[in-house]
């Protein structure tokens, strides 16, 4: 600011030196009245001034700051508007931005480095050998680092009887398996489980839709494997090397008699336990391995390795990260096109003041940025209310779908959900101004009237006629400076 | 001053800038003198209004195209005096051809004088 007064200083002192000199020679050449001469010649000293003033680079500042101050009268001086608009924008990025809280955090929960890792048995130096129904289910109950354990047999060939009468039996795969992802129907149960528990199947989906049609009435629907009669209890989803039947462990000795029980058959993975390192699984699981029964077989124990991440799990997070987002976003577009609504009702009422500024000479580019001004503060407003009911709002959404003990949500302001917040806001206020901008185009028709006005006068027409033409400049200019469009004469032909 | 004020041509916007900044091309010189001497050098055709020659040479000192320094003038009068200086003299000799071409395809637009 001192800087700047200096600067104003100096420039009239040049003015001043410049007078002088003119004086001189004027008085020179035999003026009489040099002084009143040098003066007449220079013209308006203020203008000068002002010139100067406004090519510095402060007037930049000082238009922001005046602009800010008058936005701030125009919205306090209609509360109602400027609450409703700002209650708006709040529930409008409020709840954008609680999704995205919500998402964000969940998505940090769900990005554990490597939960998930594969069990097996070292044979001859290579982790290649796999484990019985006993070892596996000793692992189950004893591992404290451990959770969520998966056993699968490889893949077996059975007989299917024929599912229609008049049909012939058919080869078909089976795996037996500890537990599967089901889409339809349910898991197995313990008893089933244990051999000679009660004779059940799950179907592997891609099977279902070819076997069975996708019929949602294959539960309870009874089949024949090898000669034995089993009841679909679950439709599975399908994964890598995807079986057409699932059947629970304890099947096995009903499917193939002369299989030895004591058999390793079955290959092991698991989940570690929140906080527990890989390392910290091996060590308890060579503990574990020591304690077993070898039973004759080679025995050099077992290795824990990284499964990595579930990518199965990431594609669904990620469908429904985008589902939700855009879902969300919808909300933001209606809330900001409500408030387009609401301030193009307005523009309308304030046709008037923008005609005053326009004919007192205030220039497109400043309309233009008051407007922007006046809707940034909206938006500033409206967002500051939004990120506290966003964040009342994700821990409402939390409440209510009760994730349970397991899953703790860090819910704590994030950059990224600030960064959002950000987006949101600068997005909402640019579509509400360009919404009330383009809506104001369309109110053109009304303004036919108006626009007759408009004549052929320049804007250096005499007083009167000038004074005409400010209510057909103004009707164009609403629509035009809203929307920062240069060519008036596109919107208002005749008008230069 | 022999010509009359009806006579007299308001420079046309942007010839300002060249003007000035051939004008210094001479040495340093404050603002009325620049004027005065754009004045006498068109013969008393060009007018150039004072008001708006300090927000110009403000502007182009912004630009970097003249330097500019509080000095006494030849009657002992305190005076801003201003000089070209490198970029300035640059921009000038842009100036000045791109100024030629225009004046003469004008002129041939407009034909020979009758």
């Amino acid at each position: 600011m001192r800087w700047r007064r200096r600067r104003a200083d100096d420039f009239r002192a040049e003015i001043e030196a410049h007078l002088e000199l003119e004086a001189d020679e004027l008085r020179a050449e035999g003026h009489t009245h040099a002084e009143h001469a040098a003066r007449r010649a220079f013209g308006n000293r203020a203008i000068a001034e002002e010139r100067f003033y406004e090519a510095g680079p402060w007037m930049w500042f000082e238009h922001l700051a005046r602009d800010v101050r008058f936005a701030a009268r125009v919205l306090l001086k209609d509360l109602r508007f400027s609450a409703l608009a700002a209650a708006g924008l709040a529930l409008g990025i409020g709840s954008s931005t609680a999704i995205f809280a919500l998402i964000n955090a969940s998505l940090a929960a769900n990005d554990e480095p490597a939960p998930y890792v594969g069990i097996s048995r070292v044979i001859d130096g290579r982790p290649r050998g796999v484990f019985s129904t006993e070892e596996f289910r000793r692992f189950r109950e004893e591992a404290k680092t451990l959770q969520l354990f998966d056993a699968s047999s490889g893949r077996d060939r059975l007989i299917l009887g024929p599912l229609r009468p008049g049909d012939d039996a058919d080869e078909t795969d089976a795996r037996f398996v500890s537990a599967q992802q089901v889409i339809l129907g349910r898991g197995f149960s313990p008893e089933e489980e244990r051999p000679g528990g009660p004779p059940v199947v799950q179907v592997g989906s891609a099977c279902w839709k070819a076997r069975f049609a996708g019929d949602p009435a294959v539960l309870g629907r009874t089949v024949v494997l090898n000669a034995h009669a089993v009841t679909i209890v679950g439709v599975t989803k399908d994964r890598a090397n995807f079986a057409e039947f699932y059947l629970p462990l304890g099947m096995r000795a009903v499917m193939r008699p002369g299989a030895d029980p004591d058999d390793a058959w079955l290959m092991l993975g698991a989940q570690l336990r929140p906080g527990v390192s890989q390392s910290q699984a091996q060590a308890e699981m060579d503990v574990l391995v020591r304690g077993l029964p070898t039973l004759g077989r080679r025995h050099e124990g077992v290795l824990v390795s990284a499964g990595g991440s579930n990518p199965e799990k990431r594609r669904e997070m990620i469908a429904v990260v985008t589902a939700v987002t855009l879902a969300v976003s919808m909300i933001l577009l209606i809330a900001c096109s409500n408030l387009a609504n609401l301030l193009l009702a307005r523009a309308a009422a304030r046709r008037r003041e923008i005609a005053v500024r326009l004919s007192l000479g205030a220039t497109r580019r400043r309309v233009v940025g008051q407007l922007l001004t006046e809707s940034l503060l909206l938006a500033l407003s409206g967002g500051a209310l939004g990120i506290l009911f966003s964040n009342w709002l994700a821990r409402v959404l939390l409440a209510l779908a009760d994730p349970g003990p397991g899953l703790a949500l860090d819910l704590h302001p994030d950059p990224r959900v600030l960064l959002l917040w950000d987006c949101a806001l600068v997005g909402g206020g640019a579509v509400v101004r360009v919404g009330a901008g383009t809506g104001s185009h369309a109110d053109e028709s009304c303004r036919g009237a108006a626009r007759a006005g408009c004549g052929d006068q320049g804007p250096g027409a005499p007083g009167n006629v000038r004074a005409q033409s400010i209510g057909g400049d103004t009707a164009c200019s609403i629509a035009d400076a809203a929307v920062g469009r240069r060519n008036r004469g596109a919107a208002c032909p005749g008008h230069v | 001053m022999a010509t009359q004020e009806n006579d007299r041509i308001p420079l046309l916007q942007g010839t300002l800038d060249p003007l000035i900044l051939r004008t210094l091309l001479f040495g340093a010189q404050h603002g009325q003198g620049i004027a005065r001497a754009i004045q006498q050098q068109s013969q008393d055709v060009l007018l150039v209004d004072h008001g708006t020659l300090y927000p110009a040479l403000q502007r182009l000192e912004d630009k970097g195209w003249i330097a500019a320094a509080w000095g006494v003038s030849s009657n002992n009068r305190k005076a801003r005096f201003y000089t070209l200086t490198k970029p300035g003299r640059k921009h000038l000799t842009q100036q000045v051809s791109q100024w030629r071409r225009l004046a003469a395809a004008i002129g041939r637009v407009l034909g020979p004088e009758y």
